[in-house]
């Protein structure tokens, strides 16, 4: 493996970037073993383990992504006449900005 | 007639465009030839093309127009702009806006397009693979015609010089993308449902070539090198500048639609890149910065922000292996976007440009780079997914990872070149994009850094859900079932892992040659004067 990476721009030294990515990964990994040892074999306790849901739902994030998604943005993808729509708001963004006097320094 | 006699001393680069426009010809004067002498029987016409004979026909013209592209990239060097003319004196290579000569084609190759064209017959070849190997959906006449058509029209951007030629090679590729898609529509009730389709296309295609017309109207010429050396900002060149990218970025963003079939995919995936790629020809290689057009980069960013935005949406809950593959590659999309912001704000200052400009177009063009092998080899590994068994589509079953092993990993390596983990290829080029972003505002940085281990860990999970969830009942039938995605798949992980062990030779031989003839405008002009190439 190269040990930097010139690019005519920038010198990046990738021996370096692999020294912190292996470091990390051995950090990580003595975690999971603390963590494994202290549970009993587990990466999370038995106690804990109990209150958990096997089939949980999803998380916050994903619920209202999806609601977002199917509520919002479903019905924009589903008109017939969206790439018009999308191509004639894209050149209004253009010549907006093109043409706006606002915030030229 | 002309054309025939400057045969014996044509030059590469046109040689290597005129390969596939002469072979999406032939199965189409095979096909107009079916259909005529299938006209008149009402009976059931039983004429067909011997298919073996159209596979091999189809492989040679992939292999041959790999091995041209590849004499085109080589023979370019490092640098240079070189412009091939053909006029009422036969080819030359020397072109200036007073020229007394009756230009009739002017071709341009440089390291950028070279490299593209390159890369771009790569996945042709392997996406011309998969297509052959794919049982499901033969290959047929009309499959292999339109494959080519778009390869042809695609060939022809890289090779463009001027907007009109742009214009007529784009048209070439949106004929062959629209019969990819929907094959030859003739149904009226067909024809009534694609009509806002069409509409949009014709949109498209039609704003692109009143962009061009302003320009030649104002100065004459098309051609980008000899504009390049003209252009004044003024209103008919912001307009020109608005009409120009604005329906190729939309090409780029929503390059096709919702379907299942690998090969076809990875070729709207090369229609994307090739859209992109002029709008990179026309921001950074005919407008430059030019004073007024300082807010630009503040749109792009901030379109790119939404897009990233919009495909984390997208790909969270999303169980469907190639809508996710869709909102996936939107992720992609919406970083080289930023990029392109960055990388033209960087170009207004020396100063800037020292700090974070060039850094920034390295990084845009690493993974517009990547862009295509990656979104190839999610197209494979998520069509195979879709693909029907006895027990509904094969990504329902789940712990595929022992039937699937190849696609399994390959589907890894994909997303962790995609979030950019180092220390695969794509964190080289997403360290430069962050470095450059934190001369922005470092909020940017945080929120492309925050999306990217957003992306990885939602990936990371749906494809742990698909490989090694619980197998459904049934799933024990399920034989090894990405055999025919084999091949392709290996060598895009060829690529993927060659550059990831070997990121100089990747930055050295593709990145930072592209990003020099793509900025350099003095080699344009010299290539105008003098001809040939310059360094």
């Amino acid at each position: 493996m190269m040990s930097t990476l010139e690019t005519g721009y920038f010198i990046w030294n990738l021996s370096a970037w692999l020294k912190i990515s292996l470091f990390s990964a051995g950090v990580f990994c003595l975690l999971t073993f603390i963590i494994k040892k202290k549970t009993g074999g587990s990466l999370v306790s038995s106690r804990t383990a109990r209150k958990c849901i096997t089939n949980h739902e999803d998380n916050f994030f994903q619920q209202n992504a999806s609601l977002f998604r199917n509520r919002i943005m479903q019905p924009w993808f589903d008109l017939p006449f969206l790439h018009i729509l999308s191509i004639t708001v894209l050149f209004l963004l253009f010549i907006v900005a093109l043409f706006s006097k606002n915030g030229v320094e | 007639m002309f054309l025939f006699s400057s045969l014996p001393v044509i030059p590469l680069p046109v040689l290597s465009l005129l390969l596939p426009m002469a072979a999406a010809f032939l199965p189409l004067i095979f096909y107009i030839y079916r259909r005529i002498r299938c006209w008149h029987s009402y009976e059931n016409c039983t004429y067909e093309i011997n298919l073996r004979f159209l596979k091999l026909l189809f492989l040679l013209v992939l292999i041959v127009n790999l091995f041209l592209t590849w004499s085109v990239w080589m023979s370019m060097g490092t640098g240079g702009t070189e412009l091939f003319l053909l006029s009422s004196g036969g080819w030359s290579k020397t072109l200036s806006p007073g020229s007394p000569m009756l230009i009739k084609a002017v071709l341009q190759a440089d390291v950028f397009g070279a490299m593209s064209a390159f890369l771009m017959g790569c996945i042709a070849f392997i996406a011309g693979l998969a297509a052959m190997a794919d049982r499901n959906d033969p290959i047929n006449l009309s499959k292999v015609s339109f494959f080519l058509t778009t390869l042809a029209g695609i060939q022809g951007i890289f090779y463009s010089a001027g907007i009109f030629s742009f214009f007529f090679f784009i048209l070439i590729s949106q004929i062959g993308a629209s019969g990819l898609i929907y094959g030859i529509v003739t149904a009226k009730k067909d024809l009534k449902e694609l009509t806002w389709y069409y509409i949009s296309r014709a949109m498209a295609l039609l704003m692109f070539l009143a962009g061009g017309v302003i320009l030649y109207y104002n100065y004459k010429t098309v051609n980008i090198a000899v504009l390049s050396t003209m252009i004044k900002l003024g209103t008919n060149e912001k307009f020109a500048y608005a009409l120009l990218v604005v329906p190729l970025l939309f090409m780029f963003i929503k390059s096709s639609s919702y379907i299942a079939d690998s090969s076809k995919r990875v070729f709207f995936a090369i229609r994307a890149q090739a859209s992109l790629f002029v709008v990179f020809r026309i921001i950074f290689s005919l407008y430059g910065p030019l004073q007024g057009l300082e807010k630009i980069p503040n749109l792009f960013i901030l379109l790119g922000l939404i897009l990233l935005v919009s495909s984390l949406v997208l790909t969270a809950k999303e169980e469907d292996p190639v809508k996710f593959a869709g909102a996936v590659e939107l992720f992609m999309k919406g970083f080289l976007i930023v990029s392109m912001g960055i990388s033209i704000s960087g170009t207004y200052s020396a100063q800037a440009a020292a700090e974070y400009g060039l850094g920034a177009i390295e990084s845009m063009v690493a993974l517009w780079i990547l862009f295509l092998p990656v979104s190839a080899a999610l197209s494979f590994i998520c069509c195979t997914l879709k693909q029907e068994t006895n027990n509904g589509e094969l990504w329902t079953h789940h712990g595929l990872f022992n039937e699937m092993p190849i696609s399994g990993i390959a589907f890894l390596l994909a997303v962790s070149v995609i979030a950019g983990l180092p220390p695969f290829v794509g964190f080289p080029a997403k360290q430069f994009l962050y470095r450059s972003s934190n001369y922005i505002t470092p909020l940017l940085t945080i929120f492309l850094m925050a999306a990217a281990l957003a992306v990885l860990l939602i990936s990371v999970r749906y494809i742990s859900k698909i490989m090694f969830g619980k197998p459904s009942e049934g799933s024990e039938n399920i034989r090894n079932k990405d055999v025919s995605v084999i091949v392709p798949l290996l060598i895009l992980f060829g690529f993927l892992v060659y550059s990831t062990v070997m990121p100089s030779l990747f930055f050295d031989s593709m990145v930072s040659p592209s990003v020099y003839s793509l900025l350099n405008k003095g080699q344009m002009v010299n290539a105008i004067n003098q001809g040939g190439t310059s360094e």
